[in-house]
């Protein structure tokens, strides 16, 4: 291939046709591959620029920064959420060690762990293999180790799981009826005792569910979202944007068609205060939204009374929850 | 306030708006044109390099004299951008036709440099190079790049064809391949030293 044809696409005048004959061509000869990826990453070096961008749209990047740094007096409460998680983390920081070979033992115990979370703070688990596991509000873990079935997570709540894969050893997350072997993969798992499904998404990799009710397992692709329900032991497969399901993990809200209720109610677990809505009409409208969870609730309720046009109130209570009125 | 901002860690620990803003005004730009280039749309490319000046605050406490700040807010742009790059691709994942482009540009982006010391180095070579070049190349060369002209802009401006200005701008981008290909032989040897 020609230098022009390097360059219309490093300079992005290429059009979507010619971006795919060439992506194609490229992917397929490994010379190519080797001397466009040189030249592009030399391109990007030279074409870093301060001035990029333009200085009135970095004062204003500036000012949404100085925003989400979060000032005034909801900032203690944030501090209060963040130590809620650096403490789960500390707590879980102890590495799982993977057993060492205890030859000539007859069966060594499980080295068996256990994780909880509470309402607001999320943990992450660190294997010593580098695997590592995010571990959502309100949940448990339990992490047995024993030397013939490998690692066995028992889950009840929400987490994500970043899995080094190992032939010697299986990672199995058992869910009751349901288990998931992994196959080197980033998958979520959501599976609270007292709700009526159990969902596991695929991020990357490969997963095997299996199944009491079939004889053959299940395996999942990248962005497959499978849907099991407890009660009539069925289950469907999706397709769906991992992003939406693993924001939790971001630190984001992700809210897709949620009533104001059922939104302020988680809210109210994650800022600690109490949410009162006037109306109960309004409580029933439905939103959907996407937020980081470092936004203070000042912020929260202005984006609210931006869209819905809700005017609020706060009530502070010294040395307890705070009350925000929604009318 | 030095150009490796590493005189100011103090007041970065103390969060002291004014130096985080100097900062952000000298860097914010550099890196956006790098995450640009790997990222395809400029408001990913502001949000990932938000982003990275958003961790640096959060980690400010932790901050001590030998943090390079630069290094630092380089590497999580670079892991931010990676990671959308994936997202993409399983977000994309039956679109089969931008597979191998996000494929290509996760490898590229992969392949750059961790040390963002080394990648300021390369791009003194890269003007270097640039400067090097006859006159005629070197306008169009820039021209083309810093003022994203047109083809056709840029030869009515110079009064020449736009057939010699697609034609010089080849010719510079080969000259340009040549003058560092021996810096490229380097990294080759060193590279297969180390693994």
């Amino acid at each position: 291939m020609n230098v022009p044809d390097f360059e219309k696409i490093l300079l992005k005048r290429a059009s979507a046709e010619e971006k795919e004959k060439f992506f194609r061509a490229v992917s397929d000869d490994k010379e190519l591959n080797a001397e466009y990826i040189r030249y592009k990453n030399l391109w990007a070096i030279h074409s870093m620029d301060s001035n990029s961008v333009p200085a009135n749209r970095r004062k204003q990047l500036f000012i949404e920064f100085r925003k989400k740094i979060g000032t005034g007096t909801t900032r203690k409460k944030l501090f209060v959420g963040l130590l809620k998680y650096a403490a789960v983390v500390l707590i879980t920081a102890g590495v799982i060690s993977l057993l060492p070979d205890y030859t000539g033992m007859t069966t060594p115990p499980p080295v068996v762990k256990e994780y909880s979370t509470t309402t607001g703070s999320i943990a992450r688990i660190l294997l010593s293999d580098d695997s590592e596991i995010w571990l959502n509000a309100k949940s448990r873990l339990k992490i047995s180790d024993n030397r013939d079935e490998g690692i066995i997570a028992t889950l009840d709540g929400e987490a994500y799981f970043d899995i080094r894969h190992d032939e010697a050893r299986n990672f199995i997350v058992d869910l009751g009826t349901i288990r998931i072997k992994d196959q080197g993969t980033r998958f979520n798992v959501k599976a609270f005792a007292e709700e009526g499904q159990i969902t596991a998404t695929l991020i990357n990799g490969k997963i095997d569910i299996q199944n009491d009710n079939q004889k053959k397992p299940v395996s999942l692709v990248p962005g497959e979202h499978f849907i099991f329900n407890k009660l009539t032991n069925r289950f469907s497969l999706d397709s769906v944007d991992p992003s939406l399901v693993t924001g939790w993990k971001d630190g984001k809200f992700v809210f897709l068609e949620r009533n104001l209720r059922e939104i302020c109610d988680e809210l109210e677990q994650w800022y600690d205060v109490k949410i009162l809505i006037k109306s109960k009409q309004d409580e029933k409208e439905i939103y959907s939204s996407v937020m980081k969870r470092s936004t203070t609730i000042k912020q929260v309720l202005e984006l609210l009374k931006l869209t819905t046009g809700m005017q609020y109130r706060i009530e502070e209570k010294e040395g307890g929850t705070d009350i925000v009125y929604l009318y | 306030m030095t150009s490796d901002f590493n005189m100011d860690i103090d007041l970065l620990k103390d969060g002291d708006i004014a130096t985080y803003e100097a900062i952000y005004n000298e860097f914010f730009g550099t890196l956006f044109s790098l995450c640009y280039q790997y990222v395809s749309k400029a408001a990913d490319a502001e949000e990932i390099v938000q982003d990275s000046f958003l961790k640096l605050w959060e980690v400010r406490t932790r901050l001590n004299d030998h943090t390079n700040i630069k290094n630092f807010l380089y590497t999580i742009a670079k892991n931010n951008c990676l990671n959308f790059i994936r997202n993409e691709q399983i977000a994309s994942f039956h679109l089969r036709q931008y597979g191998d482009e996000l494929k290509t540009n996760y490898e590229a982006l992969s392949k750059l440099n961790d040390d963002f010391g080394k990648i300021e180095e390369l791009r003194t070579r890269i003007d270097q190079a640039v400067d090097s070049l006859p006159d005629r190349w070197k306008t169009v060369f820039r021209m083309s790049r810093d003022e994203n002209l047109r083809y056709r802009d840029i030869a009515e401006k110079l009064g020449i064809s736009e057939k010699t200005v697609e034609a010089n701008i080849t010719k510079a981008l080969k000259k340009l391949r040549e003058d560092l290909q021996d810096y490229f032989t380097l990294i080759g040897v060193l590279i297969s030293m180390v693994i």
